[in-house]
């Protein structure tokens, strides 16, 4: 339990009996949650971690196999929630976490009372008779920014296997950077993310499930936050004033409003 | 740089900074740049593709929030890189190179500190597998030798003093012949032992069986072909299988010598019933959910001897219990187990034993590899 804890770096905090595990999304940290958070401290236990490879959690334990597809992801979520045992769980994912989430609850439904999405999408790029809203060139733009961005700590640009142990100055630099994590892994989410698809999964969730869908979301578009509406049975779509991609950030008020609201329609 | 955009002045007006970027850096806008300046109202020499009449122009941003009261005031300085971009973009892609290297460097290294790792293991398994080798031809040359040497002689002896010593008492003569018995027993004993161990290291000679020849020669080996206590019924055809000769001999005459000795007093005669079929079996006996069905002759051996004591069933899945009768059910089995088949028992106490072999049908072709 001391591993997983230290491993995704989980943070617990809140008064409450039932338990909010919060999922932060691709390029970012647990810290993306701290506007909201505070709301829900009187009434939860709220459960905050970073995926393996991103904030600060243990670099050594990410696993080039595992990561390479959402499910390693997924077995993060289900291996913190064995080890704190965690019941009923309310399940709230920003972005790519929904997708991450979604897979742990078809794996063990019996863990998750309901799931929260914010901005999901099943699949980025475009298919046949599919908007995701990207093409492959997009993505691929996408990994030539990343690559320009890190050129300033990454004249070093060691393989994660490396891990930096003869420069702790490095390792210094990256922890005190926020959100930063080694670029290398970084990179290997967004490809892992951004080519993902998994429109198939989503009719197998049986949870009630909250879709927040942002405005001029140029990530997640009202189309594909419809499509994931469509496929999951259970799920009522909500259709935000906020605008951009991180509602938690930019407008937490409105985010707070609307899972509170959504958890009040939950009978238990 | 507005020209470059392709914007006039009041296009520009109520534009978002998204709204000017590429798409790739538009999500990197939302997914790293929006939260970073969030979090920590501040943002270096972040690298952003802007989306140019002529292509994308390369920037690089600072930007500086300050709250100053109730007003949010934000400071961003930019500088277009195209030049230096080039440059970098050449320095990147040798730096993927690099670390395309490197990576398969640390991978061959963890390989190879695996490998070396394993040939350690190996080494001292080897050694161990060797000394214990060693240890077992040596108590097995005990047993060849300097066991059977002492059980010779009181056989010698006590046939000696039964045959050359006249006027002993009678129950003196009976349990001399008892010793006797029970030394011939053990020696008996400690040649299946023997043959047991010796097993391990024999190839089997693969030849064509015909099983009515090799059951007759059995039991013309133990000499109770004219025993009139015993009947052996068998098939006068089997069906074709390949096999080792002497090994399969050996076979018969084990489970006919534990019929003999494990004969039911209450029945006059003691029966042994031996029929064999040709059957489709999965040959994978240890892999589960695999299948692959081969020919198999299945042979089946019915006394109406004692049946065993204990569950046999057990004895002859766990060969390592020895005693009397197990060490010969050992041998059996491995016996078949060298052939690639399976020997099952079945017994009810008083009501005999049923053994069941599989053993499969090899064909010339299969036989002739070495």
């Amino acid at each position: 339990m001391q591993d997983i804890i230290k491993r995704n770096n989980i943070t617990i905090k809140g008064k409450g009996e039932k338990t909010m595990l919060f999922a932060h999304g691709f390029g970012c940290d647990q810290n993306m949650w701290r506007f909201i958070t505070s709301d829900f401290e009187e009434n939860y236990k709220m459960v905050l971690f970073d995926y393996v490879g991103c904030g600060k959690s243990d670099l050594a334990a990410y696993n080039f196999e595992r990561y390479s597809n959402l499910q390693g992801y997924a077995q993060d979520i289900l291996e913190i929630c064995s080890a704190l045992e965690l019941k009923e769980v309310i399940f709230v994912g920003h972005s790519v976490s929904s997708m991450i989430g979604l897979l742990a609850a078809i794996e063990q439904p019996n863990i998750f009372s309901s799931m929260i999405f914010i901005g999901p999408s099943a699949r980025y790029v475009n298919d046949s008779d599919y908007i995701g809203g990207f093409s492959t060139e997009d993505l691929e733009g996408l990994l030539e920014v990343m690559d320009n961005n890190y050129i300033g700590w990454s004249n070093f640009f060691a393989p994660v296997v490396m891990k930096n142990e003869d420069k702790p100055e490095l390792t210094k630099e990256l922890e005190e950077s926020f959100c930063s994590t080694d670029p290398v892994i970084t990179r290997r989410f967004a490809e892992v993310t951004f080519f993902s698809d998994n429109r198939d999964d989503l009719p197998n969730l049986s949870q009630p499930c909250l879709i927040l869908q942002c405005s001029e979301d140029s990530i997640a578009s009202d189309e594909v936050g419809l499509y994931v509406h469509k496929q999951i049975q259970n799920s009522t779509f909500k259709k935000m004033k906020a605008t951009g991609h991180c509602p938690q950030m930019s407008h937490p008020q409105e985010t707070i409003e609307l899972i509170q609201n959504f958890l009040k329609q939950q009978s238990y | 740089m507005r020209s470059k955009l392709g914007l006039e002045p009041k296009q520009a007006l109520g534009l978002q900074l998204e709204d000017l970027l590429t798409v790739g850096s538009k999500i990197f806008y939302q997914t790293h740049f929006y939260p970073m300046i969030k979090m920590q109202n501040t943002a270096r020499e972040i690298y952003l593709s802007f989306k140019g009449i002529h292509g994308a122009i390369p920037v690089l941003l600072n930007v500086e929030v300050q709250h100053l009261a109730g007003e949010i005031e934000i400071i961003c300085g930019g500088m277009e890189i195209s030049n230096r971009n080039r440059y970098e973009k050449e320095l990147i892609e040798a730096k993927k190179e690099a670390e395309v290297a490197l990576n398969e460097n640390a991978e061959l290294k963890k390989v190879k500190n695996a490998l070396v790792e394993q040939q350690q293991i190996l080494e001292s398994q080897f050694r161990k597998l060797k000394s214990l080798k060693q240890q077992q031809q040596e108590v097995f040359k005990l047993i060849a030798h300097d066991l059977q040497e002492p059980l010779r002689k009181s056989i010698f002896f006590s046939d000696y003093i039964l045959t050359k010593i006249k006027g002993l008492p009678k129950d003196a003569m009976a349990r001399l012949e008892k010793i006797s018995g029970f030394s011939s027993q053990m020696s008996d004993m400690l040649l299946t032992l023997l043959r047991y161990k010796e097993i391990e290291d024999v190839t089997l000679n693969y030849r064509k069986i015909d099983l009515p020849v090799l059951i007759k020669n059995a039991i013309e080996e133990l000499n109770i072909q004219n025993d009139k206590k015993i009947s052996v019924t068998y098939p006068s055809t089997s069906p074709e299988f390949y096999g080792d000769n002497r090994m399969i001999t050996r076979l018969i005459v084990e489970l006919l010598k534990n019929s003999r000795s494990d004969k039911n007093p209450e029945n006059k005669l003691l029966t042994i019933q031996i029929s064999a079929i040709e059957t489709l079996k999965n040959s994978f006996l240890e892999v589960s959910d695999k299948y692959q069905y081969d020919k198999f002759i299945k042979i089946t051996y019915v006394d109406n001897g004692l049946g065993f004591r204990s569950n046999f069933s057990e004895i002859i899945k766990e060969s390592e219990h020895f005693n009397k009768i197990n060490i010969g059910l050992a041998y059996c089995k491995q016996i078949v187990e060298k052939h690639s088949g399976t020997i099952v028992a079945t017994s009810k106490k008083g009501a005999g034993v049923n053994y069941t072999i599989l053993l499969p049908i090899l064909d010339s072709s299969e036989v002739s590899k070495p």
